[in-house]
């Protein structure tokens, strides 16, 4: 007899794509939504921390996370109603769903390489039918990124000035898209980076103009407003006056109630200000006619 | 009472309620890196009628339009730890700025830099200028010639749109 892990499960943090995922997976499935997610799941073990001791039938070892389709996933356990609940520890985010997986699982599966992945983009990889194709490139966006925020500890970030790091990041999400923002997403959220190399990630996230990773950028910027980290917390702030996005106005606004720290809630205050004349300076349909 | 700036990022000058009063974080001396014992400063006059050309000059020289975070403080103050203070040319884009606003204070010891450090949190202004302002002030000293436009990065001169320092 096993004992079950105790459910922690934080849906109210999940991304907009993810709740609809789950709503779904109680009830009538949308293969619509479950595109909007993306092809994979990664199931981690490293962050049940405390949990994992409650559950015997996990026994933690290397590697300690793995990567499965999406569509496996949901045809595995989604289908047994609501008790798949009481199995989630926490959620990060699309791709970072932590579940009660039996290591036996985990173990079973063919380890996988990283050829070929580095020379492949997301578009490439999706006109590919092999999945474990698009493993492969999810374990080696994952690799690089993870290498780039832990070789950025040593950078020193200048204001204003681009770096190693800056043009890396930026180069990333532009090649590998939301692939990419689901990693960066989790380093950030769970706090798994140095705070000033988080806080420099962030306020760059925000300056990247392209449309298809904007629904990430926004969520893991409006998400780190509340970060522990106050350095964190600023740079989210700065990411989002660079976004320019008004959905973000609220979220400031609920940050700037939060916060105690004066001199940040200060400058909570100038980012509200600053996104507001930046939204109200967009020319208007009619201005550009003019 | 003229003062100094020297460019920082504020949240390493936040006060936290385990800090002795008067004192500075450690973090905070990651935005005071002497160079041969040298720390460089802007000179900014006692009205401050000055600052922004100073803030503009700095922004000038960055890759984009980005918030400006800096720190003001009394340069009197630096008197009492009887650190030298030399004007030296500035490496700016702006022509008055490097000839007659630069400064170093030079023959820095260790104990110097936790000093002026502590100076900036006790006494100076922190403060923080938001990229609207700045790509405004750039602007005003680009339109005035007091900065030239040639050498200054290709990203900057892009911001948004093309040719908005012209």
């Amino acid at each position: 007899m096993t004992q079950r892990t105790t459910a922690n499960t934080d849906i109210e943090g999940a991304t907009p794509a993810l709740k609809a995922f789950f709503t779904d997976a109680l009830g009538i499935p949308k293969e619509a939504e479950l595109g909007r997610l993306g092809n994979f799941m990664r199931w981690r073990f490293q962050d049940w921390q405390g949990t994992a001791l409650e559950c015997p039938e996990v026994r933690l070892q290397e590697p300690t996370c793995t990567t499965i389709d999406l569509l496996e996933a949901s045809n595995q356990y989604f289908h047994r109603g609501p008790e798949v609940f009481g199995k989630f520890v926490n959620i990060t985010d699309a791709y970072n769903v932590v579940v009660n997986i039996l290591t036996s699982e985990v173990s079973s599966r063919k380890p996988q390489v990283y050829k070929q992945a580095e020379t492949s983009t997301v578009a490439e990889v999706e006109q590919r039918p092999s999945t474990i194709i698009q493993q492969e490139l999810t374990r080696y966006v994952e690799k690089t990124i993870n290498h780039l925020f832990e070789s950025a500890e040593e950078q020193y970030f200048e204001n204003g000035m681009e770096s190693d790091f800056s043009r890396e990041l930026v180069s990333l999400v532009e090649k590998y898209g939301n692939l990419a923002m689901s990693e960066i997403s989790y380093l950030i959220t769970c706090g798994r980076v140095d705070e000033e190399v988080a806080s420099e990630a962030l306020h760059w996230l925000g300056r990247i103009d392209d449309a298809s990773t904007h629904g990430w950028r926004l969520w893991v910027l409006e998400k780190s407003l509340s970060s522990k980290s106050p350095v964190v917390r600023d740079g989210a702030a700065l990411g989002l006056v660079y976004m320019g996005d008004a959905h973000a106005m609220q979220y400031i606004k609920k940050a700037i109630e939060q916060e105690t720290i004066t001199e940040l809630r200060y400058d909570l205050q100038g980012a509200l200000k600053e996104l507001e004349a930046s939204l109200n300076a967009i020319p208007t349909t009619d201005d550009k006619k003019a | 009472m003229p003062f100094l700036l020297r460019t920082i990022k504020k949240r390493r000058w936040d006060k936290e309620a385990w800090l002795k009063e008067g004192k500075a974080k450690a973090n905070a001396l990651g935005d005071l890196q002497p160079k041969e014992n040298k720390l460089s400063f802007w000179h900014v006059h006692d009205d401050k009628s000055n600052l922004y050309q100073v803030v503009a000059a700095i922004a000038a020289g960055r890759d984009v339009p980005e918030k400006f975070d800096y720190a003001l403080f009394d340069q009197n103050l630096l008197k009492k730890i009887s650190v030298g203070i030399d004007q030296t040319a500035g490496d700016s884009f702006h022509k008055e700025a490097d000839e007659h606003w630069h400064r170093d204070t030079v023959n820095l010891s260790a104990e110097d830099v936790a000093e002026i450090a502590n100076i900036i949190m006790e006494h100076g202004i922190k403060d923080r200028i938001w990229p609207r302002e700045i790509a405004r002030l750039v602007k005003q000293e680009v339109n005035s010639g007091a900065i030239d436009v040639n050498p200054l990065k290709e990203k900057l001169k892009q911001r948004g749109h093309d040719n908005w320092l012209e």
